[in-house]
């Protein structure tokens, strides 16, 4: 268990929050998080919302479609340490050996999450049928044409799409520089690695862990990445071919899993989150199917943003699980069995054999 | 036993006077058994007649009808047969030719169902032992001093009772009829009476007995009342005089889903959405241990009585938890068997096998 700070997080989680506000803001309102977005943040949206260029929309859609591909786009060179702050200059990477590492990485996980197959059968088949691989990259739902374009260009043109990353993330990281973000987070986290041990970010680690019930396979190394822009929000537990990654936002540290969640708690924000009507059929539907959340717009006829926020809850409640690839969204029945044993339990009422 | 469905015109006043009375506790309990209740504009102009009413009598009688309403209606006759409505011109009829056997049935209720006496106790009080009614009363910290007032001039001065009694009815019933509220009522009353079958108020009647865990008297008929006037009565069964009845309410689809064995979404929904609630969760805890009076409950979890009895009322109204009265105390217990059921149901939800949530 590896924990530091990889800006590159922190700038993708401003991105999201620009692109997502109201539903971020509304989630946290809901769970009874006190939030309140810093002023460089805000200023930082507005500006990156202003820009009218075709290059910024397609870079944030993609960014914030994709943003589960972050450690594979900017890989880190340098050997992980506990409480290393790598920025996002460094993790920009052009060498024609780097290209090679990240569209091999990017490979693997596609050929293992969208198309069930192995890494050599992807290669071949980029080699010899590289229309089909176009074609299984159009099936992934939930993801716009700009995303599309991208992975395309990855898969066929690495250097221009390389090119396209560099220039856009040093273009945006003016942006985010500018508005006073960059600063206020690098200030933030420096004084609090400096200050605090990692065991307490390990501390907060396991807290979450408990809290949504979440057992991560021993075997890979596990990477914690603080983020500072939206301090109350994590990426949910992330697992690549070779490694975990939990992005975790510092006042979750500081705060919110601070200390392990008394289980009645839990099971009250839990069975809370359940008891709305507007969940409770989504849980319903999903409980048939896993679908992309698109379906979810198309099957309830609420707002794309309306279903954000849904989506938000139920995934901090732990009661969805959300393949960030391919944004699937699955139930996780496991923490349902687990709420009814613990009503079961709390009210000495036992389960009749029968 | 016989059941009767019919129709008392006073329980809508005094429905209308309990919401007068605790507003924000109806709209709570109200929330909690998801429904939406808005005041129509009926009930909004006779509370406005009230408020802007300063007579003292009719500021006790609110307050009276409001905290021991299931015995005030023991003031009124019952329909003589199925679907009869008895109106308020006839519930003062005859209160003026019997006033005094009227009193002595509502006392025998407060004894009963206020005050949570034995049968041995109320035949001892009303057979002339009066002082066991004065303590009973003056221990009796959960009405208010306007009740217990009500209560006493009942016992000791039946003809001063009388008198503000009938005065403080002809000002409610003008306010009744003035704000509109009558004529409202009456049609959704008739809607309700023409639509529904014997048969089915029976259905609804003997579901809504069980889910409560209510044992009626075989002996004596039992009265269904219906009131149209709140989403939620607040009163569940009361029997006085040999006399007894319970007080449905008019959205009979609405109790019938809830009386029905067969859980529900919503149902599950309620439950997990009061199951939720930290001191409602306390609360059920507590009584799954052992039955426990509002006192204990009070001490328990350092809460007010009043907030304890809130909480109960909804857990109650949801049959999670079941009063049985016992020396003067009502001890609250957790209805496993229901709750069994809603989790079931909840279980049913990742069990492949189950389909029913399809």
């Amino acid at each position: 268990m590896i924990a530091g700070y990889f800006e590159i997080y922190d700038l993708t989680m401003a991105i999201h929050f620009s692109l997502n506000t109201g539903p971020v803001e509304k989630v946290l309102k809901t769970l009874g998080v006190d939030y309140e977005p810093t002023k460089e943040l805000i200023d930082f949206r507005d500006t990156l919302l202003q820009d009218g260029e075709w290059t910024t929309r397609m870079y944030t859609t993609f960014m914030n479609e994709l943003g589960v591909m972050a450690p594979i786009l900017f890989p880190i060179k340098q050997k992980m340490l506990d409480g290393m702050i790598v920025t996002i200059e460094e993790s920009l990477n052009i060498s024609d050996e780097g290209l090679q590492m990240i569209r091999e990485r990017f490979i693997q996980v596609f050929a293992d999450r969208r198309l069930k197959v192995s890494h050599e059968t992807l290669i071949k088949m980029l080699l010899e049928q590289p229309s089909e691989v176009a074609r299984a990259i159009d099936t992934i739902e939930g993801i716009s044409t700009d995303t599309i374009w991208f992975i395309n260009q990855l898969f066929f043109f690495p250097r221009t799409a390389m090119d396209f990353l560099v220039a856009n993330t040093l273009k945006i990281l003016k942006l985010y520089e500018k508005s006073g973000l960059r600063e206020l987070n690098l200030k933030t986290i420096r004084n609090y690695l400096e200050n605090q041990s990692s065991q307490k970010i390990k501390d907060a680690f396991s807290n979450y862990l408990d809290y949504y019930d979440i057992t991560p396979d021993e075997s890979k190394p596990l990477y914690i990445a603080l983020q500072n822009s939206v301090s109350h929000t994590n990426s949910g537990l992330m697992t690549y071919p070779t490694f975990h990654l939990l992005i975790m936002g510092l006042e979750e540290v500081t705060q919110d899993f601070s200390g392990r969640i008394p289980r009645e708690v839990r099971l009250q924000s839990l069975l809370k989150m359940l008891s709305d009507e507007t969940r409770f059929r989504i849980l319903k539907r999903l409980n048939t199917q896993p679908v992309p959340q698109k379906r979810l717009v198309e099957f309830t006829g609420l707002a794309k943003s309306t279903i954000s926020y849904h989506m938000g809850l139920l995934f901090k409640s732990s009661l969805i699980d959300i393949d960030p690839f391919s944004n699937i969204v699955s139930v996780r029945k496991e923490t349902l069995r687990k709420a009814a044993a613990d009503i079961r339990n709390l009210l000495a009422i036992k389960e009749k054999k029968l | 036993m016989r059941m009767v469905p019919g129709y008392v015109e006073l329980v809508e006043i005094l429905m209308a006077c309990a919401y007068a009375d605790k507003e924000s506790y109806f709209d709570s309990v109200s929330e909690d058994l998801g429904v939406d209740f808005k005041p129509g504009e009926e009930l909004v102009r006779f509370l406005r007649f009230l408020r802007d009413d300063s007579n003292w009598p009719i500021k006790v009688a609110v307050n009276v009808f409001s905290e021991i309403k299931d015995s005030v209606i023991f003031f009124c006759d019952m329909p003589p047969s199925s679907g009869k409505i008895v109106t308020v011109e006839e519930t003062m009829e005859s209160l003026k030719n019997d006033f005094r056997g009227k009193a002595r049935c509502v006392v025998e209720s407060i004894l009963l169902n206020n005050l949570n006496f034995s049968k041995e106790e109320v035949e001892r009080a009303l057979g002339g032992d009066l002082n066991i009614v004065a303590e009973a009363v003056d221990r009796a910290s959960d009405l208010s001093e306007n009740t217990t007032w009500f209560i006493t001039q009942l016992v000791n001065f039946p003809q001063q009772s009388q008198e503000i009694l009938m005065f403080a009815l002809t000002v409610l019933k003008r306010y009744y009829e003035d704000s509109g509220l009558r004529k409202k009522n009456l049609g959704c009353i008739n809607e309700t009476m023409e639509s529904f079958g014997q048969e089915e108020y029976k259905e609804v009647a003997s579901g809504f007995l069980e889910l409560y865990g209510v044992t009626a008297r075989d002996e004596s008929p039992l009265y269904l009342l219906l009131q149209n006037t709140l989403q939620y009565p607040g009163v569940r069964y009361a029997y006085a005089c040999d006399k007894q009845f319970v007080v449905l309410n008019n959205q009979l689809k609405q109790l019938e889903e809830i009386v029905n064995p067969y859980i529900t979404d919503h149902i599950l929904r309620l439950f997990l959405k009061n199951f939720s609630d930290p001191t409602k969760m306390q609360i059920m805890v507590a009584v799954s241990q052992e039955p426990r009076y509002v006192d204990e409950l009070a001490k328990l979890l350092g809460l007010s009585k009043a907030t304890i009895s809130y909480h109960l009322s909804s857990l109650g109204e949801l049959a999670l938890v079941t009063g049985r009265k016992d020396r003067r105390r009502i001890y609250f217990s957790l209805n496993r068997k229901r709750i069994e059921s809603i989790i079931k149901r909840l279980e049913a939800f990742y069990e492949e096998s189950d389909d029913s949530w399809k």
